[in-house]
């Protein structure tokens, strides 16, 4: 088995999946009528997910290696639902939300203490090594593994990307306080990762080889179980942080971006209008 | 047109209890029992300056003791505790408390605030960091000084009979008493740019010194927490005979490194930060035009401070901790750069074909930026840990962390003093000392470092007391000692610059630079009161604003135009 | 958060947790060494039970603060000084216990020279009993002075109280995450995350 061969054979096309992919995908184009350019992380954000889930990753991090396990989940909670919340149009929320009990739910659980702590327990909680094997070890667990974790980093991502600003609880700094806890705690469950004891998830170090691959992992890719589990908490500690980056420059930008209500009044009172030859950068 | 007709915003909010006052207090007890944040940040000021002093004076005992191969001017003892008390003075009681002086003397200042949140804990802090200062300097006439070095590993520090004296309790003790008044700060800061701002002055119009200033307490509030839990442990291992690092208990000299430097990295960032700001004070200014590129400085410099919490692995790829953790943390080091790039060059093109007045200060914002670009290359390089194996513990770092310390922090601290001075003293500094001052500063600085990287390569190792007489060693030690004495005269006519012009200077009047900051209406020096009335805030320019309304940033949609 | 004694006061205590942080890693992490084989470790020399009773102090004296800021804020100054001194004692009493424990365990011979555990130990537990301590006194002070004046009676100084109280709770914050890593964690003799305890080879 060469890693070409691994890299072409080993999807997983699981009905379930590609239903649910697609009907997301046409529930989106006939919802977010006429399709703008929100529809490029929302579809963006859907193939991520039928990557993540159909891709070698799937089967490689379901019973081989812990760090393509690691790098799965990574765009489950990271990458996935933000892009999603990107695509959807703020008027879908807004019908959404007239409902009262999704009103309520929101302002329950889209609050921005509650929504960090249910992302950050959820990630912490199924780390947990007895919760963690034991989805490697029934399927039924880890569905409702990857549901926790979509469900629960959606909620964590909402107080971010909040499309709809009337409802927002934080300010800029706040929201940037936020990501950066969020990112240290990622980090510090990636250092404990990283530097404990080799055979954390058990499952791990003696895998089952159905598919003939362990000596591609371990010779040829150089993946001992030691290298594994460092690879992976690696991941999470150091391989999240760009993501954290890139959202919190991208509150800076919104932030920076939002008009100054003091200027437009003053400037409206102006007696004499502006020279239009005049630079901004004189001196 | 008539903009001065427009009434002025309203006062500010006062403190809501008065504080108790001593019955006309003067001379010093005014200044001991002062709770006023700008006497408060005159004597960090002052106080840092005289331990500066302190610490030159060991870098030139160290520079006469290696300008010469083999040379017995200072035994090993001596200069182990003489380089450890350099450097823990220079990082400790020189340029974190210089900037805290200068953030606390004009944070308020420059967001139009008549005080600082929490007057007599800002009081408090000074007293800690003073005391601390001199409980470490007591321990070379108490038992010794430190001399295990400035960071202090494990077990080395914590095996209470592997160092020569009892310096490392003095260590561990002054600083944390330090490092409690910098958190101090640290809150007081934060919360006085949170709550004081004047009307109109939106975080996104802050001054960029005020803006890092405000990132700087995040990391400070971060880190120095962390430092002080390493010296709990080396204490514990020092005078409890504890098994932190007792390596045949079980205890690991890793876990000091790791647990250190998740202060030191960002340590050095808060000491670069309010440094930054300055920078980024002074080049608008005499570049006359309002910095480029704002939003991305400020932005960069968030980047930064969530970055700089996660590279400290880099400063111990020598200690082998593995190719996956060397992995990780040269990569995050490589993308710490990038910011850090933005910045200069927004500085640098904010000076493009602009009228650049080259005053001292400006001349030493430019130099900042030369030398503290050379001290991030060289940094960037020791990100790749090929190059790091061999250059670690090296004078190549040597080189590379005075670049970015003293040819950064120090010289825009230079920049910041030549800009600032008149405001806070009311008289001009003399410009034909400062070029003199500059000239010498300049020349001295890079005699003294740029032959180190050159040291560095060819093998000499960092912390040594002699070394043998190996081709080029001699010759370039010796440069580098000369450049360390050119260095001292620098500071010398500093100090008489600083003298002259307190005593003789130019009156300065409020805004002798026409410059563009909320500082810049008070008084020079400000009045106790500093404002009795703020001006408005319309921009991140509200002085350039009053004085020229024809071209008022406000005015022009461009100026202030988000991203 | 807009008043300023609150949020100064919120940032020095999220300071406090970075602090703590490290002394909990630096337990944690040594808790699996193979070095406290033999000799006293949290399983054999903790007594996890009266600790626990000394825990309920800790958390009653958090409620019963709550409540004296409650009254303190309507005014009912009986209350106030009742429901303090209440807080007071039970405060007293969590020292007390850990006082007690830090004396039997040194009777038996461990102290922070002793292994691994005794070292992380007693640092951990008695920098956070450092912290209590300093509440304390701030708490003893407060009630001196409300006794005595009308400083401290007065709704205007429910700021003052609040911060105090945010100071309490964080420290019995602290204890909720120190009690499980040190004592609960014990219970069962499991190492790191939950193999059975063995000697594990360092890398």
């Amino acid at each position: 088995m060469t890693t070409w061969r691994a890299l072409t054979t080993l999807w997983s096309w699981d009905p379930t999946v590609l239903l649910g992919c697609g009907g997301a995908a046409a529930w989106y184009v006939q919802a977010a009528r006429p399709l703008g350019r929100r529809s490029v992380p929302f579809m963006a954000g859907l193939l991520v997910l039928l990557l993540a889930l159909v891709s070698p990753l799937d089967i490689l991090g379901d019973r081989y290696l812990f760090s393509a396990h690691m790098l799965q989940h990574l765009l489950l909670i990271l990458v996935v639902p933000p892009l999603l919340l990107l695509g959807i149009p703020p008027a879908l929320f807004e019908r959404l939300l007239r409902r009262p009990a999704a009103d309520r739910a929101e302002r329950l659980l889209g609050h921005p203490a509650v929504a960090w702590l249910i992302g950050t327990l959820s990630l912490w909680v199924w780390h947990a090594p007895a919760l963690y094997d034991a989805a490697l070890q029934n399927e039924g667990i880890h569905v409702l593994q990857h549901l926790c974790f979509l469900v629960a980093s959606t909620i964590f991502w909402w107080p971010v990307i909040m499309p709809l600003p009337d409802r927002s609880r934080m300010n800029a700094l706040g929201t940037l306080a936020y990501l950066m806890l969020g990112s240290l705690s990622n980090s510090v469950l990636g250092i404990i990762e990283t530097f404990a004891p080799p055979g954390l998830y058990s499952p791990y170090v003696y895998p089952l080889d159905t598919l003939g691959l362990l000596p591609l992992i371990r010779q040829g890719w150089n993946l001992s179980p030691s290298n594994d589990q460092q690879l992976g908490g690696l991941l999470m500690w150091t391989g999240s942080v760009p993501v954290f980056i890139l959202a919190c420059i991208g509150i800076i930008v919104r932030w920076f971006a939002e008009p100054e209500p003091d200027l437009v009044e003053a400037r409206r009172e102006m007696e004499e209008p502006v020279d239009p030859q005049w630079q901004t950068r004189t001196g | 047109m008539n903009t001065a007709a427009r009434p002025s915003t309203p006062l500010i909010p006062e403190l809501d209890t008065p504080l108790p006052r001593v019955t006309d207090p003067t001379g010093l007890l005014k200044w001991i029992g002062s709770v006023d944040h700008k006497q408060i940040g005159i004597m960090y000021m002052v106080t840092s300056f005289v331990f500066f002093l302190f610490g030159g004076v060991e870098a030139l005992l160290m520079r006469l003791q290696l300008s010469q191969p083999r040379f017995s001017f200072l035994t090993p003892q001596d200069y182990d505790q003489i380089f450890t008390m350099h450097g823990t003075t220079m990082i400790f009681l020189v340029i974190m408390p210089m900037l805290i002086g200068f953030a606390i003397y004009f944070v308020p200042l420059m967001i139009g605030a008549n005080d600082i949140a929490f007057p007599r804990f800002n009081a408090l802090s000074y007293w800690l960091f003073l005391f601390g200062g001199l409980l470490l300097y007591y321990s070379f006439i108490g038992g010794g000084a430190p001399d295990a070095g400035w960071f202090a590993y494990a077990p080395l520090s914590s095996e209470f009979n592997f160092t020569a004296n009892a310096g490392m309790n003095y260590w561990g003790v002054s600083l944390a008493a330090t490092g409690i008044g910098t958190i101090g700060s640290a809150v007081n800061l934060m919360v006085t740019i949170w709550t004081l701002r004047a009307p109109g002055m939106t975080l996104r119009r802050l001054p960029l010194f005020v803006w890092m200033v405000m990132l700087n307490n995040v990391l400070i509030l971060a880190a120095l927490p962390a430092l002080n839990s390493t010296f709990v442990m080396v204490l514990f291992d020092r005078l409890l005979h504890a098994n932190f690092f007792h390596v045949p208990s079980g205890g690991q000299p890793l876990l000091y490194q790791h647990s250190f430097w998740s202060f030191g990295h960002p340590e050095v960032y808060i000491m670069i930060l309010p440094a930054w700001g300055m920078i980024s004070e002074v080049i608008p200014v005499f570049a006359r035009r309002p910095i480029f590129g704002y939003n991305f400085v400020a932005g960069a410099t968030v980047a930064i401070l969530l970055l700089s919490l996660l590279v400290w692995g880099h400063h111990m790829f020598t200690a082998g901790m593995g190719q996956t953790l060397d992995i990780a943390f040269g990569i995050s080091s490589m993308m710490i750069a990038v910011p850090t790039g933005i910045k200069v060059f927004n500085w640098t093109y904010t000076t493009w074909k602009a009228s650049i007045h080259f005053t001292t200060s400006m001349l030493f914002a430019l130099a900042f930026l030369l030398q503290f670009t050379i001290g991030g290359v060289t940094g960037v390089m020791f990100a790749s840990f090929p190059v790091d194996w061999q250059m670690e513990d090296s004078y190549f770092v040597i080189a590379h962390l005075h670049y970015v310390l003293m040819g950064g922090s120090a010289f825009a601290l230079w920049a910041g003093i030549y800009y600032w001075f008149p405001k806070i003293t009311g008289r001009m500094m003399d410009e034909r000392l400062g070029r003199w001052n500059f000239a010498l500063a300049f020349i001295g600085f890079n005699v003294a470092f740029m032959p180190q990287h050159f040291l560095g390569m060819i093998g000499m190792a960092r912390r040594i007391y002699t070394y043998p007489d190996l081709p080029y060693w001699h010759l370039l030690n010796l440069i580098s000692s000369i450049g360390a004495a050119v260095l001292a005269i620098a500071v010398l006519v500093f100090i008489w610059n600083l003298i002259y012009s307190y005593l003789h200077g130019r009156v300065a009047g409020d805004n002798p630079w026409d410059a563009f900051t909320l500082e810049w209406a008070t008084a020079s020096p400000p009045a106790v009161h500093s404002f009795e009335q703020v001006p408005p805030v319309r921009s991140r320019r509200p002085i350039w604003d009053l004085n020229h309304p024809d071209r008022a940033d406000w005015k022009n949609p461009e100026a202030v135009r988000g991203i | 958060m807009s008043d300023k004694h609150v949020m100064g006061m919120s940032l020095f205590v999220a300071s406090e947790f970075v602090f703590f942080a490290v002394l909990i890693l630096a337990f944690v992490f040594y808790r699996q060494s193979p070095a406290n084989i033999g000799g006293p470790t949290a399983f054999n020399s903790l007594d996890v039970p009266t600790t626990g009773f000394y825990t309920a102090c800790l958390t009653a004296s958090s409620v019963t603060f709550w409540l004296a800021e409650r009254s303190h804020r309507r005014n009912r100054t009986g209350q106030w000084h009742a429901l303090l001194l209440v807080t007071i004692l039970l405060g007293g009493a969590f020292i007390y216990g850990e006082g007690r424990e830090f004396a039997d365990m040194s009777g038996q011979g461990i102290v922070p020279s002793t292994n691994l555990f005794g070292t992380t130990f007693y640092a951990l537990v008695g920098f956070h009993g450092f912290h209590v301590a300093m509440g304390l006194i701030v708490l003893l002070t407060v009630f001196g002075i409300s006794l005595r004046s009308r400083f401290f009676r007065g709704a205007a100084h429910a700021r003052a109280i609040r911060t105090i109280a945010i100071y309490w709770i964080f420290v019995d914050a602290m204890w909720w995450i120190i009690f499980p890593t040190v004592y609960l964690w014990s219970l069962g003799n499991h190492g790191i995350l939950g193999e059975p305890f063995k000697a594990v080879p360092f890398r």
